[in-house]
């Protein structure tokens, strides 16, 4: 398997392909053996227009890897940090699992272990352990839809770019966090 | 939804706690610094001074998820983040505290009692403001990220404090007696009385109202500028027309504001009795620190209630 070098990776979630089975929540917890009843990625559930007109699409939320991001800043130890490959992680060894950046997150995908569990916040970390190996993060590799995409943002000729020019957007861009992970927004 | 509540009530009480030392440590630095108060009023202000904030350092590390490391946030400092300058504060207040409590304590006259009664009062308004700055540094929540949330918990920083000087002048007397009986006599000063009489009281609840008045006008311009926010309804229903309304409006500003404010103007007015004087020195410093504590309490708790729904928003 070929060694992947680190550049600034991300991910693009097309909403119009996204059917919202969980099976992207499912893998992530398969894959990174998280604890029983919390999550990495989740599905949110959108209901939008008024009646008679209204539609409902699903939305896998999960970290947004922030080039800016409001946990790096508000966390006290450093412990949250920026990755060689654009993305957001924790150190444990520097965590004191003050639960800040859980609530600094104003996408609100941080949730916090038990005690018991380790007390450390759980977020996505893109699955780098897996693109170290040359090989898709779980979440995509199971998407029965085909709506999920990660790839290297810097190289021009990559799959990911070519989604970029389908039109996909960042979330909330008034917050100033410019993340690396991007949407295509749903379309009637 | 047990994931909705990251921080719990033991952030209440660290706030709360933090906020009696705060408002404590201010009086007591000026107190010194002015050296024309009360001298019962600045030492009791100044020996109480750093004990709140430790049992909130204690709840504030029971808190963590992981407390045996909580060192590490005072070994790595991270200039962006709120929470580190704070854990700094908290590092220094109390050893600062309990070094100016001591110089007092034993009349120490030198050079250093202004510079620890400066570093005193600096430290006290730092760890006064930081508590609110704590939750108002959290940019993306309705009802936190606004600073007239640092500015009224300071202002409730400084009443509740003044109410933990009255009430501590009740008891001193027989906590100096515990004192007498661990220290050896000749270490110690003179005996001095403590014991505050009722004109001492009644100069600090003539204080109290004022700084009780300007946290009604603190917490009703707290209101419109919800309401002038594209996010009002939802920082709104918080605590003030949903949530933990009773526990606001009841608690806090009727039992907690209004009341402890109408016995105050009561009592600068002459209109008690001598025997029901313990109405104005037992009920009005106990119902202001209850409604100081629940104030913490609920916008704790009311701002995590409606943090998910924002979130959602798009």
């Amino acid at each position: 398997m070929a060694k992947v070098k680190p550049a600034r990776w991300g991910k693009i979630v097309d909403l119009n392909k996204c059917v919202g089975c969980h099976a992207c929540s499912v893998a992530c917890v398969a894959e990174n053996k998280i604890k029983h009843g919390k999550h990495r990625t989740r599905i949110v559930e959108h209901e939008e227009g008024t009646f008679p007109n209204v539609y409902r699409y699903t939305e896998k939320w999960s970290c947004n890897h922030c080039q800016n991001a409001p946990c790096v800043d508000a966390c006290p130890t450093e412990a949250s940090h920026y990755t060689e490959w654009g993305t957001v992680e924790v150190k444990p060894e520097l965590c004191i699992g003050c639960g800040y950046c859980v609530l600094a997150c104003p996408y609100r995908v941080r949730m916090m272990n038990d005690r018991r569990d380790g007390g450390l916040p759980e977020k996505c970390t893109l699955c780098i352990h897996r693109l170290e190996k040359g090989e898709k993060p779980a979440c995509e590799t199971t998407c029965i839809a085909g709506a999920i995409i990660t790839g290297n943002l810097d190289d021009p000729h990559s799959e990911i770019n070519e989604w970029m020019a389908k039109g996909a957007v960042e979330r909330r861009p008034d917050l100033l966090t410019h993340p690396n992970v991007f949407i295509i927004p749903y379309r009637r | 939804m047990e994931h909705l509540f990251t921080w719990n009530y033991l952030i209440a009480i660290y706030l709360f706690t933090a906020g009696l030392s705060s408002g404590s440590a201010i009086v007591g630095a000026i107190g010194d610094i002015l050296e024309n108060m009360d001298d019962r009023i600045k030492r009791l202000a100044t020996y109480l001074a750093p004990f709140p904030v430790m049992l909130g350092l204690v709840a504030l590390v029971a808190d963590l998820h992981r407390p045996w490391y909580f060192y590490k946030v005072l070994i790595n400092y991270h200039i962006t983040s709120v929470m580190s300058w704070g854990a700094f504060f908290l590092l220094v207040f109390p050893i600062i505290a309990v070094i100016f409590a001591v110089m007092v304590y034993f009349n120490y006259k030198g050079i250093l009692r202004k510079l620890f009664a400066w570093l005193e009062l600096v430290l006290g308004l730092a760890i006064g403001i930081y508590a609110g700055l704590l939750l108002a540094a959290i940019y993306n929540n309705p009802v936190w990220s606004n600073p007239l949330i640092a500015f009224l918990f300071f202002v409730s920083a400084i009443s509740t404090g003044i109410c933990m000087i009255i009430l501590g002048g009740k008891l001193w007397d027989q906590v100096e007696g515990l004192i007498r009986k661990i220290i050896p006599g000749r270490f110690l000063p003179e005996v001095r009385l403590l014991n505050l009489d009722h004109q001492a009281i009644r100069s600090l609840i003539g204080v109290d109202a004022v700084i009780i008045i300007v946290e009604l006008m603190v917490i009703s311009t707290l209101i419109i500028s919800y309401m002038l926010r594209p996010t009002g309804d939802v920082a709104l229903g918080a605590f003030i027309t949903g949530g933990y309304y009773l526990s606001f409006w009841i608690v806090v500003v009727l039992s907690g504001l209004c009341l402890p404010l109408l016995l105050g103007i009561m009592e600068l007015r002459d209109r008690f009795t001598h025997r029901t004087n313990v109405i104005v020195s037992w009920v009005e410093p106990v119902l202001v620190i209850i409604g100081g504590f629940m104030l913490r309490w609920v916008v704790v708790y009311g701002g995590q209630l409606v943090y998910p729904i924002l979130t959602y928003y798009k």
